[in-house]
């Protein structure tokens, strides 16, 4: 500063007054006291007037450079180790994972979310700019946004106490790191694992995201198979000292200095040639890496060697690596044509998308499969199967003598909600609350199956006519009882009736103190399975006892809450459920209608990210305390497959079923899966047994789409009941749509607009209607406001999006069509034999990007059907 | 050497030597507290009390409650503060100056285009041109520069900052606000523009 130094210290003092003089008056003033006081010095007023333009200055620029020069400084010292039991925030650390060349792993719960979480610690040098942070976070955000099964989710981003870090799913499973180590993995292992990596790849880079860091530690394989990708991103935050690296060593393939790159990414092993010269990148380094891990992946060895980082870079710079067939004698030429075109050092000669690679790799996994014995998973089908059989013929036993032959199939039971004979509003809730406690617990006995509590809700008031009821529930027998609380005493009397013909198969008295209120679940339900003389398996046994509450106000929360949530009063129910899990968080079912009402809740506000969050939270929360217990599995299902996650959908599904096979709404959840999956025939022999199971099961909020899908347009519009639901008035303007009965199909649409314009099905058939009167631009319009209301309040629902799309084909906007028809499948519907065959895309046909469109929905259909067909 | 406790009374001494003018008193005290805002440095991270973020006032004040205790009178604590400014300062100034001739030093940095757009100021730029703004302010007006180094490396309050300067506090305010809007015009123009900045209003 020159200027500065030069002035005389009498100067100064002169500015300095002048300064403090001028500023205490108004501004308009400043100029002529500036004018005197200065005279003919013009040097002087300029400085001075320059130093008085800068008073409203807010800039706090003196405390910013400190702060972010202090924090450059500290974030260089090396941290304290995080000790377990410590808290990060609502993080309370359970242990460390491990720690690699990115940071440390750790094992934590989320206290709020009661829900274990990993939290990946961001190295302090990889995180001092801000903006590179923003961006990794925006990245995080985008691949978790995608909802992909084989993406690890990433909940959110913290900074706490000068620590960075991110907090994701925690998932149990191997890293392929640890897989490898122990040698080479079976082939066909190798390549399913290469096709969920690759199929990840191809959810992220259509969102725009590189991973840039694909190695064997960055991929884990959950006990079930399913293949999670971890990291998107991060490495980007590490790029700049790597192309520094690689600058320094020049452009001439001369690899860089030795602790460069090393230093922060661990080891270029799998690094691509291009990432290893520091020229940018593109998505085609994450296909030279996902090779590289899986020629590692099927022959124990890594593809490029080096004793020092020097070596490696030239080798993955210069080398091709070893035939397959070195190692692996019988290699397919096929198999080594993939691993091939994955490690071209030119990225123009390599795979150019992960579609194209994932493409090759089941049409591999296509031509090996003919020879390949059942997949393991097949048991895990068929064993529902069996046990259902096992349970009609042979555990089946009614004490009653006036029914020689066994039924059909397993008898079906109502349980009413119990009667209040002194109603109160203090003990109203224990009518329809205790009722559905009998009915959980029943649901554990395989030759019953149990209506569900949302089909009995309608009876709270009462039943006029239990013949009516019976008949409606299409039940066998009925549970109907009473209470009555008097001071402290609590008498229950429950009968069992039979019809066809009527009798009252057993009937009894219960008395008891009120703080006793937790037993009566356990009392009325062996009454029942005493009653009946059912003989209980061991498993059956062990189900039906555990799970009982420790705390009898937490209880009496938990029925509130249940009462709440039947009355469709959601927030009551979770403020409820909410106190209860607080007092006592080991009660099973607590958590479970917490997900539950969570779940409802956030789909009445048309999505709802952080109620679907706390859901999933909530069901994990209940497996965890109950594995056996059926119902969080099947609502944490339900959720998935709307939620664009229908590969971890089924699994659930399956082991619901293996210890509730008579679980109608599993089976129908089950269909439902498949049928975003597009394994239809599937779909339908779920659908169709739920529904033999309970003909009610679903019928008001799931349409029976799978015939829709299947071209049985009569049978669709048979299973739709009869009632002035929008939803239902919506689904049968569809199937007459199919049906060529526009007209009717016409009024439907409006009028399912007219009940429930707020409804997305509703609007979306506004629009439908709209194309068949040929008003376009009303129905674009239209949709485009369906979109912005799906994009602001997060709905996720792929088969949503697909109707969205037939709107657009409809109405002639093609380009749009395409582009929903995409999210749909990326969104987790990928129904590819019905979208093929699908009329209302009749206006797409015939184009490349159509056909481009339907190739990718087969992909995941196929990819699908390997994991999860039941079939040969 | 951090482990070598300097007994209070040491400090208390050097510091009540360096207000009555004794030469190498200062200095020594600057020798004391630097390693020891060093190590509080590094031992500080992680381990914070929830809720309390480490800045490099807060490290000053760790290392005044290490050093001497929260029991010390009132003046005394000051002169600390006004140490351990400097040697804030002084560590922040030598630890920009050794990573920005990490960056730039060796071979050019590669940076690709999609990284220019998110390129944000260096924070060691930022502080070394405050610093040298600094320097430049007290050639000109030595008791301004000191107050902003007390104010913003040390954390001294205005009451403080008087006792340490021995003004008043109407000064401390006074002083301030002319070295805030001067500092604000050497860093935000080029030095030959600043004589001839905007001089009609």
């Amino acid at each position: 500063m020159p200027v500065a130094s030069a002035q005389s210290s009498d100067r100064w003092k002169q500015i300095e007054d002048l300064f403090h003089e001028a500023s205490r008056r108004d501004a308009a003033q400043r100029s002529d006291f500036l004018e005197r006081a200065c005279g003919t010095d013009s040097d002087l007023r300029r400085e001075v007037e320059s130093l008085l333009a800068l008073l409203e200055e807010g800039d706090p620029f003196i405390e910013s450079a400190v702060q972010s020069a202090a924090e450059s400084y500290l974030a260089t010292q090396s941290p304290a180790p995080i000790s377990e039991g410590s808290c990060l925030d609502h993080y309370r650390v359970i242990r460390l994972l491990g720690a690699g060349g990115m940071g440390e792993v750790y094992l934590a719960e989320d206290i709020r979310l009661k829900r274990k979480v990993a939290l990946k610690m961001l190295p302090r040098h990889l995180t001092r700019d801000p903006l590179a942070m923003r961006r990794l976070e925006l990245e995080a955000q985008m691949v978790s946004a995608l909802n992909h099964a084989n993406l690890l989710t990433v909940f959110e981003f913290c900074h706490f106490e000068g620590r960075h870090f991110l907090v994701t799913e925690f998932i149990e499973g191997e890293t392929v790191r640890d897989l490898v180590s122990r040698g080479a993995l079976p082939q066909s292992k190798a390549v399913d694992i290469a096709c969920q990596a690759a199929a990840a790849l191809c959810a992220a880079h259509v969102a725009g995201v590189i991973h840039r860091d694909i190695k064997p530690e960055n991929i884990i394989v959950r006990a079930d198979g399913c293949v999670k990708v971890l990291d998107f991103g991060i490495a980007k935050l590490a790029e700049r000292p790597l192309a520094m690296g690689a600058e320094a060593g020049g452009s001439s393939g001369t690899p860089p200095g030795p602790t460069l790159a090393g230093a922060i990414l661990g080891t270029p092993r799998y690094m691509s040639p291009e990432q290893a010269r520091g020229v940018s990148l593109d998505k085609r380094t994450d296909l030279f890496s996902l090779g590289a891990v899986f020629y590692e992946t099927l022959t124990g060895k890594p593809p490029f060697h080096g004793d020092t980082q020097n070596d490696l870079i030239a080798d993955i710079l210069r080398t091709n690596p070893a035939p397959l067939t070195d190692t692996l004698p019988k290699t397919p030429k096929s198999l080594q044509t993939i691993v091939t075109r994955s490690l071209e050092k030119d990225p123009a000669q390599r795979y150019q998308s992960a579609e194209d690679l994932l493409a090759d790799l089941q049409e591999f996994q296509r031509e090996t499969e003919f020879h390949k014995r059942p997949k393991p998973y097949l048991l895990w089908a068929v064993l529902p199967a069996i046990i259902v059989g096992l349970a009609v013929s042979g555990f089946f036993l009614l004490r009653d003598r006036a029914r020689p032959k066994a039924p059909a199939s397993p008898r079906s039971l109502a349980v009413l909600p119990f009667r209040n004979l002194k109603p109160d509003a203090n003990t109203d809730f224990l009518g329809f609350s205790l009722a559905d406690e009998v009915i959980a617990k029943l649901g554990y006995v395989k030759a019953l199956t149990v209506r569900p509590s949302s089909a009995i809700s309608r009876y709270r008031d009462g039943a006029a006519d239990l013949h009516k009821a019976a008949a409606d529930l299409k039940a066998d027998m009925l549970l109907t009882g009473t209470y009555l609380k008097d001071g402290d005493d609590l008498r229950i009397t429950a009968r069992l009736i039979g019809f066809n013909p009527d009798s009252v198969l057993w009937q009894n008295t219960l008395e008891m103190k009120y703080d006793k209120l937790l037993t009566v679940q356990d009392r009325v339900s062996s009454m029942i399975i005493d009653g009946l003389a059912l003989r209980l398996g061991p498993d059956e046994q062990v189900r039906l006892k555990s799970a009982a509450p420790l705390n009898s106000l937490a209880y009496e929360y938990y029925l509130r809450g249940v009462d709440l949530y039947a009355t469709s009063n959601f927030s009551g129910a979770i403020a409820m459920l909410e106190k209860s899990a607080t007092l006592d968080p080991n009660y099973a079912p607590t958590w479970a209608y917490l997900g539950r009402a969570y779940t409802t809740n956030g789909s009445l506000q048309f999505g709802g990210r952080e109620h679907y969050r706390r859901a999933e939270a909530a069901y994990d929360k209940a497996i965890e305390l109950n594995p056996a217990f059926p119902e969080p599995r099947i609502y944490m299902a339900n959720l998935f497959t709307d939620t664009g996650r229908v590969e971890e959908a089924v699994p659930l599904l399956r082991v619901a079923l293996q210890s509730s096979p008579n679980n109608a709404e599993a089976h129908w959840e089950l269909g439902y899966a498949y049928r975003y999956g597009g394994m239809l025939a599937e779909s339908l022999a779920e659908c169709e047994l739920a529904r033999r199971l309970d003909p009610e099961v679903k019928i008001n909020s799931s349409a029976f789409n799978t015939y829709l899908y299947l071209g049985q347009y009569d049978k669709f519009l048979n299973s739709l009941p009869a009632n002035d639901s929008p939803l239902l008035v919506f689904y049968h303007g569809l199937g007459s749509y199919y049906k060529h009965d526009l007209v009717e199909a016409q009024a439907d649409f409006e009028r399912a607009y007219e009940l429930a314009p707020e409804l997305l099905q509703a609007q979306i058939g506004k629009a439908l209607a709209d194309g068949l009167e040929n008003h376009s631009s009303e129905g674009i319009a239209q949709l485009r406001e369906i979109e912005r209301l799906m994009k602001e309040r997060g709905v996720r629902d792929p088969e949503a999006m697909y109707k969205v799309a037939q709107a657009y084909a409809l109405l002639g906007d093609k380009d749009s069509a395409l582009r929903m028809l995409d999210a749909t499948t990326l969104g987790g519907f990928f129904c590819y034999d019905y979208f093929a065959a699908d009329p209302l895309l009749d206006s797409l046909h015939g184009s490349a990007a159509f056909n481009r469109s339907l190739e990718r929905a087969k992909q995941r259909q196929e990819q699908f059907a390997r994991r999860f067909s039941t079939q040969k | 050497m951090d482990e070598r406790p300097n007994a209070p009374q040491d400090v208390t001494v050097l510091l009540h030597a360096w207000r009555a003018g004794q030469a190498g008193a200062y200095d020594r005290l600057i020798e004391i507290v630097y390693p020891k805002l060093c190590s509080l440095a590094a031992r500080c991270m992680g381990s914070q009390p929830s809720g309390h973020t480490l800045n490099a006032t807060g490290l000053v004040h760790e290392a005044y409650l290490k050093i001497l205790g929260a029991q010390t009178p009132w003046v005394d604590r000051v002169h600390f503060f006004a140490v351990s400014a400097r040697v804030m300062r002084q560590i922040l100034v030598d630890h920009a100056k050794a990573n920005h001739r990490q960056k730039r030093g060796g071979a050019a940095v590669k940076i690709s285009l999609e990284d220019a757009v998110v390129v944000s100021p260096a924070p060691e730029e930022r502080l070394l041109d405050l610093d040298e703004a600094l320097q430049s302010l007290a050639a000109i007006d030595k008791r301004k520069a000191d107050l902003i180094e007390l104010l913003y490396f040390g954390g001294l309050n205005q009451a403080e900052a008087a006792e340490a300067l021995q003004i008043s506090e109407a000064t401390v305010q006074r002083d301030l606000k002319l070295a805030k809007v001067w500092l604000y015009r050497a860093l935000n123009q080029p030095p030959d523009a600043s004589q001839a900045a905007s001089g009609t209003s």
